[in-house]
């Protein structure tokens, strides 16, 4: 019993107490109803009896009592005691029984009192007087037999039909149900794969009844949330590549300071998994070297007014988990949810370690390069005053000796000129004269010193002017003729007007040299556009020289022709070309033996 | 104005011999006192060491300074006469193998009269010296106090 009672569904229980109360309402009511209806019917045969009574009864006994035949009297009431329920008869003649029957009773009872009336010449006279008692007992009992009958049948009825019904709800709902449960339950640890059956038998073509609607609701459910399920994963899925492989530390820090999220990456940097920063986030602080704490101080109690600032970045060190000092770079931005509400902050780390330490390499790198420069630039110095000292007192030391040969060769000519002969004047001229070209060979060799050495301006030049000044010069002071000269127009370049000047000297002086002995001497300066580029050329129609010999030309101290052919020490190109490098340009010379020369250059722009 | 001295600071023999004998080419007739180096120079000037005891009212009409000289440099031969009153006055020109623009500057800075480099060539030397001496001892006027 108490098995069944476990297993008998809770709802089909509760049906089934309500039903068999209301059914047991109605029950009792109907009863009570037919009871009523009985025990009225029982009551209407005691009032037919009674009217039998006194229908046929009563005038026989008034006769037989008129008639005073007891025995006739005691027959007639002895027939209406056994009567149904009829318990006593008692007939009375003015208060002295006559006749009785039965056993008087007086509980539970009707009973009538009938006037015996004789009706004698037309007059009713009242003779006596008829007692009946009706026992009700028997109505009672049987009513409450009834009742017992009514009350045990309808018990029987009830308590079959409840198990019935328990039985038939079990079978029908609470067993579906169940299974229902169990499925659901089933769905809600992930299964979505399972489809409900349920062991009824199908219903083909008739409208689903409510089971049936239920199975095809799973169903619809089941593939939506399937459905759903797949892009959730999906979703997470493209998420969690991103997140959780993130090369650098990503975390999301909550307006109330917790983590919700912390990438794995965070192990590689700080030596510490990302469940260790969610349970204390102090920890975010603690791994911060001491030095550096300030920085970032009051960065986990920041309010969300601080917070809600385009994204800061800052740099700090951190000791990680195995001691090591590393360097954070560190970048943060508020985020806002769907509605705007402030959400936090989402934080990403970077080490950045090694490019702090290549910045502080190249820092060093830096200053010791710096300071190389400078050792070297000041060597450079020295090495340069040495020249210069050098070389100055080298001119001074080489002239000396040099006047006092010149001087007395030319005393000697002077003062015992008479004494010598013809062969002697002419070796005292040699002596002179190799003298004096020692000389111009010390004076180009200290200016060529001097070029290399000298500080450049950059200024802009109008060559043209230039070479009009020079050529002018030229002829004041070697009395070079003006003419065979020509110079373009308006040739504008940029350089130093010092060295260039010394240039145009040096490359109209030997323009002129070399055409001095042909007829019509012409000497051009000009410039042309080569391949995008402007060259300068010094052009003349003399003596020119065998290309042959053109790697020669621009040496210091080479020469293509003999000194008395053409006077000069051979320093003249060596230092043009030294002009035209410090400009940064190119120098180069095209000519042909007899036909003439060109010297052209370039300076950088 | 013969009677007027050209003080001629020079260490080298030759270029001596070759000066001097460019002045009186050059019909310069006036005294020479040669001094070899700069020492000898100042003391002359003020009176001192070799020359004690000289009578400093009566300097020369013109000094023709080399720069390279022993013991005291030509330019600190400057220097000092010029920050001396008795001779603050006195013309100086410069005669140096060096055209060293340093030289050139460092020299004016010092208050020299000119600057004349030697040339090589004998010719131009005698002529320069000519020039000279006509300058600074007959075109050029003098303030007469301090000499």
């Amino acid at each position: 019993m108490r098995k069944l009672l476990d297993k008998t569904s809770p709802l089909g229980w509760r049906i089934v107490v309500s039903t068999v109360a209301f059914s047991t309402l109605i029950a009792l009511i109907a009863t009570a109803l037919q009871l009523y209806i009985d025990y009225r019917r029982d009551v209407q045969d005691i009032d037919s009896t009674f009217e039998q009574v006194e229908l046929s009864y009563l005038p026989t006994i008034s006769s037989a009592l008129w008639a005073t035949n007891r025995d006739e009297v005691q027959i007639s009431i002895d027939g209406l005691v056994r009567l149904p329920d009829v318990r006593y008869a008692e007939v009375t003649e003015t208060d002295r029984v006559w006749a009785k029957a039965g056993l008087p009773k007086s509980r539970n009872v009707q009973s009538r009192y009938y006037p015996l009336i004789h009706e004698h010449r037309g007059a009713k006279v009242t003779i006596g007087s008829l007692f009946v008692v009706v026992d009700m007992d028997l109505v009672y009992q049987r009513l409450l037999e009834k009742f017992w009958v009514i009350f045990i049948t309808n018990g029987v009825k009830t308590f079959l039909v409840a198990g019935f019904m328990l039985w038939m709800f079990d079978w029908l709902v609470t067993r579906h149900l169940r299974n229902i449960a169990q499925f659901a339950s089933r769905l809600g640890s992930g299964n979505l794969e399972e489809r409900l059956s349920l062991a009824r038998p199908s219903r083909q073509g008739e409208k689903p009844d409510e089971f049936e609607l239920v199975l095809s609701g799973f169903e619809l459910m089941q593939s939506n949330l399937a459905h759903s399920l797949n892009s959730l994963r999906e979703s997470e899925e493209r998420y969690r590549t991103v997140a959780d492989f993130t090369y650098d530390w990503e975390y999301w820090m909550a307006p109330d300071g917790s983590l919700p999220y912390v990438s794995p990456s965070c192990v590689r940097l700080t030596g510490y998994g990302g469940e260790a920063f969610q349970q204390d986030p102090r920890l975010l602080v603690s791994i911060v070297h001491p030095d550096d704490r300030e920085k970032i101080s009051g960065y986990l109690n920041a309010t969300e007014a601080e917070n809600n600032q385009a994204s800061r970045e800052f740099d700090f060190r951190i000791i990680t988990r195995a001691g090591a000092e590393r360097w954070i770079a560190h970048a943060d931005q508020p985020v806002y949810g769907r509605n705007g509400e402030y959400r936090g902050l989402r934080c990403s780390n970077r080490d950045i370690t090694e490019r702090k330490l290549a910045e502080a390499e190249i820092l060093t790198f830096n200053n010791e390069l710096e300071k190389r420069v400078s050792e070297r630039t000041a060597q450079l110095v020295a090495v340069n005053e040495e020249l210069e000292a050098f070389s100055y007192s080298v001119s001074h030391d080489l002239r000396t000796p040099l006047r006092s040969i010149d001087g007395f060769s030319q005393a000697l000519v002077e003062d015992y000129g008479g004494k010598l002969d013809e062969v002697g004047h002419d070796y005292l001229n040699r002596v002179r004269r190799a003298a004096q070209r020692m000389g111009m060979l010390i004076d180009d060799l200290m200016r060529l010193a001097r070029i290399t050495r000298a500080e450049m301006k950059k200024t802009p030049i109008d060559l043209t002017l230039l070479a009009q000044e020079v050529i002018a010069d030229l002829h004041k002071h070697r009395g070079y003729s003006e003419s065979p000269f020509k110079v373009q127009a308006n040739l504008a370049v940029i350089g130093d007007p010092a060295l260039l000047r010394i240039m145009m000297e040096n490359l109209l002086d030997n323009a002129w040299k070399y055409s001095s002995k042909i007829a019509e001497p012409h000497i051009e300066v000009g410039s042309l556009l080569d391949k995008g580029r402007t060259v300068y050329f010094v052009r003349d129609n003399g003596a020119g020289f065998d290309m042959a010999y053109v790697g020669k030309l621009f040496g210091a101290f080479q020469r293509l022709h003999q000194a008395d052919e053409f006077p000069g020490t051979g320093v003249g190109l060596a230092t043009c070309r030294r002009i035209i490098h410090r400009h940064g340009g190119e120098i180069w010379a095209e000519g042909q033996t007899g036909k003439g020369a060109v010297f052209s250059f370039t300076l950088m722009s | 104005m013969k009677d007027k001295v050209i003080l001629l600071v020079e260490d080298n023999l030759d270029d001596e011999t070759l000066t001097l004998r460019a002045l009186s080419k050059g019909k310069i007739l006036n005294k020479i006192i040669v001094a070899r180096d700069g020492a000898e120079a100042l003391d002359y000037l003020f009176g001192t060491g070799i020359y004690a005891g000289r009578d400093t009212t009566n300097q020369p009409q013109l000094i023709l300074l080399d720069l390279k000289l022993p013991k005291i440099d030509g330019l600190e031969v400057l220097k000092r006469l010029r920050a001396d009153a008795r001779t603050a006055l006195l013309p100086v020109t410069i005669l140096t193998t060096s055209n060293e623009e340093r030289d050139v500057v460092a020299s004016y800075q010092l208050g020299v009269n000119s600057y004349v480099r030697k040339p090589v060539d004998s010719d131009s030397f005698m002529e320069a010296i000519r020039q000279l001496g006509l300058y600074w001892l007959v075109l050029n006027t003098l303030p007469s106090q301090g000499l």
